[in-house]
């Protein structure tokens, strides 16, 4: 039996319906009468303003147990009209390594200053050190007892394919701990006389802007471990020249996000009156699954040297200008010196920056100096093996780079 | 049997008042069933996708954008429009800059430098991420670029075609006939760009008073303005039209649901017709914009 009523398509009802969905919308042609009115002083309204006049809700401000968030507009106590490039803990430069030359206004050089290439050289480490080095991986990488849940690997020929959620050790916990064990094993072989005039901090912060031909420069990053000395590095000696690269057509600002509500103050994480307040060396963490490029590429091997450079490059200027002796030209009077290492728990980045100057305008003339090498690795795999521990291409010029970099003073 | 008929007829349904009400809900309901209403859904075809939506922030960004699945429905109404469409791997997009600006002056070009090519899954052809200044923007890829090429744009028609390079983007009149090219704008000013599949192109044949005729893809002639910008070259992964989907559940990934099976290539209304092609046609300009109109509210 049929529920519903019958269509009588010939019901004239259906008919007005149907005719009406056509008719139903008009639009309106302009008469003239509404200008002929206003002529004559007649005030003119729509019918919608006359039937359903808008009301403003009435705000009602409501004392409550949450701060209201601050609206990121003009109205911001931190806007700024010009907007800056700010450079962060999560985004890398697009150019690289060179782009990150043009930015600091710092020359290349292919080496390590020639104290710490003869302290590499003439290191005398002893045999049962490696023992220790491959202890410190096996324990950081694979016999620590965290069990977190690790990112989603994906499959780029197989993108619709779920891999097993894998357990482990988190990538943060396993650069803290390589690097803490390593420190731990340096610190023995050096002795009380170098360990009381070097001091460890863990996530320190550091900011400071710059301005690079009218271009408002903020960087705001964090280092994941800062060694602090008693006496500051001294300076390279030793006559260094060399070229900044050419960015044509790009400008040396460019991926670095442009932002209107940033402080243009500075911040180094020690005060300067303490004893152990110069910079010595910069520890800071590469996870691929933070760090990234803006456009969702794989961060390049340039790329990651450009980190490094860069983060040294932060620690130094934000020092210099709480030391406070920067004059007018920029060119400081006593160059600053930090040591930069970047790893990822496997691969480690070895860089020596001396800040010349605080001036990164083209047309400076000095230049601030950048020694590094090509990256090492540590050991190419550490995994379990038919149920036993593995470690893979062992690399202990890594360690004894560290160890250089350590004692260097 | 006479008797039961009988008895029955003379039988009168007593119901409490409480039952009443809800034979008369029930009633009610049936009736209001006939009283259907009316949805205006778009028609399939004209311009408009059902794949999905992508969420466009308000200022150009190379971040790839997230997408949300429609799966062939109208996201106004919500109603089915598009049929065979659903499910599939969720992409992410990367928004093309189609309008490639330049100076207008004479021997004035803007040079871009391709950083990287990538692929994109919302889009067949590949895109390459360029640079220049302090801006990155994404174009469509051609079939030879390489990461570190310089592009060059310029709006100027000089007397004599220019001799162009692969990516570089000019107005049809600077550009010799025979020239291929993608990413033809439809009329100067329009935000609608032709010619973006993977391994098209359309190519220049010849130019008359202000206008240049361009083959497209479908062999059809078009006249265009001939300040019309366009890029050179052929569009990149030209082996996808070759490519073969290999298996239903590649389909699936794809985002389209198993065919009807009601076409059939070879009969009625979808077989083999064999007619010339129309003869050249002027593009025309944009249409004006529609009239705002009014939905008088008559409740029939």
């Amino acid at each position: 039996m049929r529920l519903t009523n019958k269509l009588y398509a010939q019901h004239i009802g259906w008919h007005f319906k149907k005719h009406w969905q056509v008719q139903g919308r008009r639009v309106p042609k302009d008469t003239g009468a509404a200008a002929e009115l206003l002529k004559m002083g007649v005030q003119v309204k729509t019918s919608e303003d006359v039937l359903n006049p808008k009301t403003e809700p009435k705000l009602v401000e409501i004392v409550g147990a949450s701060l209201k968030p601050i609206p990121e507009d003009e109205t911001h106590p931190n806007w700024h009209s010009t907007a800056c490039h700010l450079f962060g803990d999560s985004n890398v430069l697009l150019g690289g390594l060179p782009q990150a030359q043009v930015l600091t206004n710092s020359i290349e050089i292919n080496e390590f200053p020639r104290q710490i290439d003869e302290a590499i050289f003439n290191s005398q480490l002893p045999k049962t050190l490696d023992r220790s080095v491959q202890n410190a991986i096996f324990s950081s990488q694979l016999l620590d007892a965290q069990q977190v849940k690790l990112p989603k690997i994906k499959l780029a020929d197989r993108p619709a394919y779920n891999l097993p959620r894998l357990y482990g050790i988190s990538q943060e916990r396993r650069n803290r701990l390589l690097i803490n064990k390593l420190l731990f094993e340096i610190e023995k072989l050096a002795g009380r006389s170098v360990t009381v005039r070097r001091k460890l901090i863990d996530n320190v912060t550091f900011q400071t802007s710059l301005i690079k031909d009218n271009d408002v420069l903020v960087f705001k990053i964090s280092g994941d471990k800062l060694i602090s000395s008693a006496r500051p590095l001294d300076a390279i000696k030793g006559k260094f020249n060399g070229d900044l690269p050419d960015l044509y057509p790009m400008k040396s600002t460019v991926s670095m996000p442009k932002q209107h509500i940033y402080t243009e103050n500075t911040f180094y994480p020690i005060r300067k009156d303490i004893t152990c307040s110069h910079p010595h060396t910069l520890f800071t963490y590469f996870d691929k699954t933070i760090v990234g490029n803006v456009h969702g590429s794989e961060v390049s091997k340039t790329q990651f040297y450009g980190r490094s450079l860069l983060k040294a490059f932060v620690v130094a200027a934000s020092r210099a200008k709480q030391l406070g002796d920067v004059p007018a030209n920029g060119v400081l009077q006593k160059p600053i010196v930090v040591q930069c290492i970047q790893t990822d728990g496997q691969e480690f980045h070895f860089g020596v920056l001396q800040l010349n100057t605080l001036n990164l305008n083209t047309d400076s003339a000095t230049k601030n100096y950048w020694f590094h090498r090509p990256s090492v690795e540590l050991f190419s795999e550490c995994s379990y093996q038919t149920g036993r521990l593995y470690l893979g291409g062992y690399n202990s010029e890594a360690f004894r780079i560290l160890n250089a970099f350590y004692n260097n003073f | 049997m006479q008797s039961l008929t009988r008895l029955l007829a003379n039988c009168t349904l007593t119901l409490h008042p409480q039952q009443q009400r809800v034979v008369a809900a029930a009633l009610q309901q049936q009736q209001l069933r006939t009283k259907t209403k009316y949805v205006e859904k778009p028609k399939p075809g004209a311009g408009q996708q059902f794949r999905r939506i992508v969420h466009f922030p308000e200022e150009y960004t190379v971040q790839p954008l997230k997408i949300t699945h429609l799966a062939g429905r109208d996201p106004v109404t919500g109603r089915m429009v598009a049929k065979g469409i659903g499910g599939g791997i969720k992409q992410q997009y990367r928004w093309i800059k189609w309008v490639r600006d330049g100076p207008s002056e004479e021997g004035a070009t803007q040079e871009e430098r391709v950083v990287e090519l990538l692929r994109d899954g919302c889009r067949t052809a590949k895109v390459a991420l360029v640079a220049v200044g302090d801006e990155l923007k994404y174009i469509l890829a051609t079939e030879n670029m390489r990461e570190g090429d310089i592009l060059k744009t310029s709006r100027f028609i000089p007397r004599i075609p220019v001799r162009p390079n692969e990516g570089d983007a000019y107005p049809l009149g600077a550009l010799p006939a025979g020239t291929r090219i993608h990413c033809l704008e439809k009329n100067p000013g329009q935000p609608c760009h032709l010619i973006h599949a993977a391994g098209t192109f359309g190519t220049i044949l010849r130019k008359f008073d202000d206008k240049v005729v361009v083959q497209l893809p479908s062999k059809r002639e078009f006249a265009f303005d001939r300040t019309c910008m366009a890029t050179v070259g052929r569009l990149s992964n030209i082996e996808h039209n070759k490519e073969h989907v290999g298996s239903a559940q590649r389909m699936r990934e794809m985002g389209n649901r198993p065919r009807s099976g009601l076409w059939k290539r070879k009969e009625g209304k979808h077989g083999r017709k064999v007619r010339r092609l129309p003869p050249m046609t002027t593009i025309a300009p944009p249409a004006a914009p529609k009239e705002q109109e009014i939905r008088l509210t008559l409740n029939l």
